[in-house]
């Protein structure tokens, strides 16, 4: 049977914000749940990253760090100052939610049938292991969605 | 205390300006059947005893929202159009920051508790409702974690 699942999944992987001050918002979760603070990590420079943000090479490097709560994860990025969708939505809405993530199989094939429906590619990039596309549904689903391919 | 009573998140609750079209977006994403949609009957006056109540800004009338759920795993999604009519926390999160994500939600134990322990984190509440069987409530969270938090308990007092 064909799979009408246009991503393939609805495991719901990651929700994530982005913040001004990555070691503030981290206290203050900690805070909330009672945990320990992460620490964060920069994200790969271009030259692995190889970042593209509205099909243009960027450098923009983010610091992020990832507070794993139950089966979910909250990540947060402290995007730096190079174009980026993290940036313009930190710029345009202020602190707060960026995407929701989901893990998906044959990135290329998703972003296609995203893009024919009128959900198109705002920024993708390689992380360790996988690589990463967010989606701009915003029109559709007034949010951004995050698809991550592990190797 | 030290942290809510549960660190797993329910639900993420998106604000939107029509929801039977949002959901059907959704439907359509997921390959799903299109989700019911629940619309909120007639406005109905503040309970005399007090048991349940609506407090918001000053206002003790009952926010009427049109809701559909989507559910994903392991949370799931309810998308909120708040009807006009009522002084509501959705409306005002639309007016300020347009349509998308405004909470995340989690179920504790110890309501008044945790509305203590927010306001000792600089979270202040910002609306509650109780309605008998279950309660909740929102706080000014957005500042210190980026995201409207939603605490709800479920049972009877």
């Amino acid at each position: 049977m064909e799979n009408r699942n246009l991503l393939g999944t609805d495991h719901i992987v990651q929700i994530a914000l982005v913040v001004h001050d990555i070691e503030k918002t981290s206290q203050a979760y900690a805070d909330f749940f009672g945990i320990e603070k992460p620490t964060w990590k920069w994200t790969n420079p271009y030259e692995q990253a190889l970042t593209t943000y509205q099909g243009s090479e960027t450098e923009a490097r983010a610091k992020l760090a990832f507070l794993n709560i139950g089966p979910m994860v909250i990540e947060l990025i402290e995007p730096d100052h190079h174009p980026s969708t993290w940036r313009e939505v930190l710029d345009r809405q202020g602190e707060g939610f960026h995407h929701i993530a989901f893990r998906v199989a044959g990135m290329k094939q998703v972003v296609d049938r995203l893009e024919s429906r009128e959900m198109p590619l705002i920024q993708k990039a390689e992380y360790t292991g996988g690589r990463y596309a967010y989606m701009d549904c915003l029109n559709e689903l007034k949010l951004i969605i995050e698809l991550l391919e592990n190797d | 205390m030290e942290g809510i009573t549960s660190k797993k998140i329910v639900k993420l609750g998106l604000v939107v300006d029509n929801v039977e079209e949002a959901a059907m977006y959704y439907a359509k994403l997921f390959g799903m059947e299109m989700p019911e949609i629940f619309t909120p009957g007639p406005e109905t006056p503040p309970d005399p005893t007090g048991k349940t109540y609506t407090w918001f800004k000053g206002s003790d009338r009952k926010p009427r929202c049109k809701i559909a759920k989507i559910y994903t795993e392991p949370v799931y999604l309810e998308l909120i159009e708040p009807l006009p009519d009522v002084p509501n926390p959705f409306s005002e999160f639309k007016d300020r920051h347009g349509q998308g994500v405004y909470f995340i939600s989690f179920y504790i134990d110890g309501f008044e508790k945790h509305i203590d322990f927010l306001e000792t984190l600089g979270m202040p509440l910002s609306f509650k409702q109780d309605k008998g069987h279950e309660r909740y409530a929102y706080f000014d969270s957005l500042a210190k974690l980026g995201v409207t938090i939603e605490l709800k308990e479920v049972g009877e007092r």
